[in-house]
């Protein structure tokens, strides 16, 4: 096995927008994901409301926020890789 | 490594097959660990873009491509364990499941162009989840939401007359789960053949063991509470129209499912990105193409559809499913129960199991794979090393011959890497210094290892404060370790 360093890439002077558009998709993912807890939580069984035949739960966890994950990561992933430089796939960490 | 081997290292057969047996038997729950199951690698991507804005390359410290290695063969063992339950549901020894799945991941290791088949593999697995999923719902003649309208609206889960636990009676092993057969209501239980039973029941404060030698015909009576302990190679028989024992009180409490528990929600969360972060991150191309995400987000979601349609045409068609609690190779029987015992459901069931064999030979692939890349200077001879792969094949296959429930390994194995691995990803400026990495790494291992053993010790203490920390290890280890590299990265020389 031979483990061998790698120069390692200066960061890329790159402007701040994409960072934000990578807090903003991180953001966005962590409250779809948290969202799903919180709206189970609401008193009176609101979840479980039926809209076109699932509960609102089930419509939010198991068909929105999935799709909707989905789609933030596709758009802001892309963006915000646009403004790195390119490179060899190096291997980086593991 | 593109989509295809993503999804492959992510969701390997110990994933894909327990989401459907996590929504049944949990409702909410499990669609929440699906949610999770599909967020987390997502999670994963913008933090790969993010690790490349601050540069890539720093060399890769030896105890985090040891770390990695274990990890890989931990979910070998989950995935060998699940194989061989899924054989040993069709009747089969286990062991002759595990030892062809073994021998098949080891072949390809020896194979130099064995990642040229992980897609036409996740194309196989596609089909032999999907098919008997469509079959199953025409079958059924029901929609999917008109499916889940109709188990969410059901009174209870009860025994069909035409059911084969009713009609001839089946081997008591396939009806114990996770949680053994405990009884809601009195039920007559049937013998088919010669044999013990023994019933374990609880009066008052103090519990009882009784116990009956039968011969076939003969039947005992269960009290509710009472649980019948495990006696395979017995056959027996249940009454009709009777609750199915382990099954949800009824369609509406499934569909409502328990109080979320926000410090088990918060853990599992925490448990799935930190193993997703450190798993595939660092797998991902520094420029993740718009094509390759989207195909990683739409096969995520993909698993979480069939997922559900899998758990709700269960439970709408095949409530025996709960008998005992629900498992993964519990789910196989869904097309002998739908369809009836035919020639058609017979081959479902080996489609299935077809497709969890290449999704398993897929997994070991792209996790093979997923350790070259921390030997790229070498030409990822690490991930072609038949030695060290024997041993990690072998050693996996000897410990699945143990029957564990494979979803808390996967989730000890995925934090274990959480608290390892992710740090260095997170914070990659500080993770570029090798020692400074290898010291956050070490010591998040060390405080999962700490609070994961602690978890077996069942003190009220334990339980009030710190249950969190000891059920999801990682949600204490990964900020140790993310503190620690923090400050070592500061201290350190540039």
């Amino acid at each position: 096995m031979r483990i061998s360093p790698h120069a390692r890439r200066e960061p890329s002077a790159t402007p701040s927008t994409s960072i934000t558009h990578l807090r903003a998709a991180g953001a966005i993912l962590v409250f779809l994901l948290a969202a799903f807890p919180l709206l189970a939580m609401l008193p009176n069984d609101v979840a479980g409301i039926r809209v076109a035949g699932l509960s609102i739960l089930w419509w939010y966890g198991g068909v929105l926020a999935p799709l909707a994950a989905a789609a933030t990561a596709t758009l802001a992933g892309q963006c915000s890789a646009e403004e790195i430089p390119s490179s060899p796939d190096a291997p980086g960490l593991p | 490594m593109g989509a295809p081997g993503l999804l492959a290292v992510w969701l390997t057969p110990a994933v894909w097959l327990t989401l459907p047996a996590l929504i049944l038997a949990g409702g909410p729950d499990g669609l929440w660990v699906g949610l999770a199951a599909v967020v987390a690698p997502l999670v994963a991507v913008l933090a790969r873009v993010r690790q490349a804005r601050s540069g890539d390359g720093g060399p890769v410290p030896l105890f985090h491509v040891a770390v990695l290695f274990l990890v890989v063969a931990g979910l070998i063992w989950a995935n060998l364990v699940v194989v061989g339950d899924l054989v040993g549901r069709l009747g089969a020894p286990r062991w002759h499941g595990i030892a062809i799945a073994a021998a098949g991941g080891l072949l390809l290791t020896a194979w130099r162009g064995a990642e040229r088949v992980t897609v036409p593999l996740l194309v196989v697995t596609l089909g032999g989840a999907v098919v008997p999923l469509l079959l199953v719902a025409l079958a059924s003649g029901i929609s999917p939401v008109g499916a889940w309208g109709a188990v969410a609206s059901r009174t209870g889960f009860h025994f069909a007359r035409q059911s084969h636990w009713v009609t001839e009676g089946r081997d008591l092993r396939l009806a114990h789960g996770h949680t053994g057969i405990v009884f809601d209501e009195e039920h007559r239980i049937t013998v088919s053949g010669e044999g013990t039973l023994r019933l374990y029941s609880k009066d008052g404060g103090s519990g009882a063991e009784r116990e009956w030698k039968l011969s076939p015909g003969q039947s005992i009576l269960a009290r509710p509470g009472d649980r019948l302990e495990p006696a395979p190679g017995m056959r027996v028989r249940f009454e009709a129209d009777k609750r199915v024992p382990g099954a949800p009180p009824s369609g509406i409490a499934w569909a409502a499912g328990r109080r979320v528990q926000a410090r088990d929600a918060l853990g599992l969360a925490v448990t799935l990105m930190g193993g997703a972060i450190a798993l595939l991150a660092p797998a991902l191309p520094p420029r993740p193409s718009r094509l390759a995400v989207g195909l990683l987000g739409s096969g995520l979601v993909l698993a979480l559809f069939w997922a559900q349609g899998w758990a709700i045409y269960a439970a709408l068609g095949a409530p025996d499913v709960f008998l005992g609690g629900v498992t993964a190779e519990g789910l196989l029987d869904v097309p002998r129960l739908v369809l009836g015992e035919s020639a058609g459901a017979l081959r479902l069931q080996g489609l299935l199991l077809v497709g969890a064999f290449a999704s398993f030979l897929a997994s070991t692939i792209a996790l093979r794979g997923r350790v070259a890349r921390v030997d790229a200077p070498g030409g990822g001879e690490i991930g072609r090393d038949l030695g060290l792969w024997a041993m990690a094949f072998g050693g996996a296959g000897v410990a699945s011959l143990w029957p564990v429930d494979p979803w808390p390994l996967v989730l000890l194995v995925l934090g274990a890497a959480a608290s390892a691995l992710a740090p260095a990803v997170l914070l990659p400026r500080h993770g570029n210094q090798p020692r400074a990495a290898t010291l956050a790494g070490c010591v998040g291992l060390t405080v999962f290892a700490l609070l994961a053993a602690a978890g077996s010790v069942r003190g009220r203490v334990l339980d009030d404060l710190l249950a969190v920390a000891a059920g999801y290890p990682a949600v204490a280890a990964l900020p140790a370790a993310l503190g620690v590299l923090w400050l070592a990265g500061r201290r350190a020389p540039e």
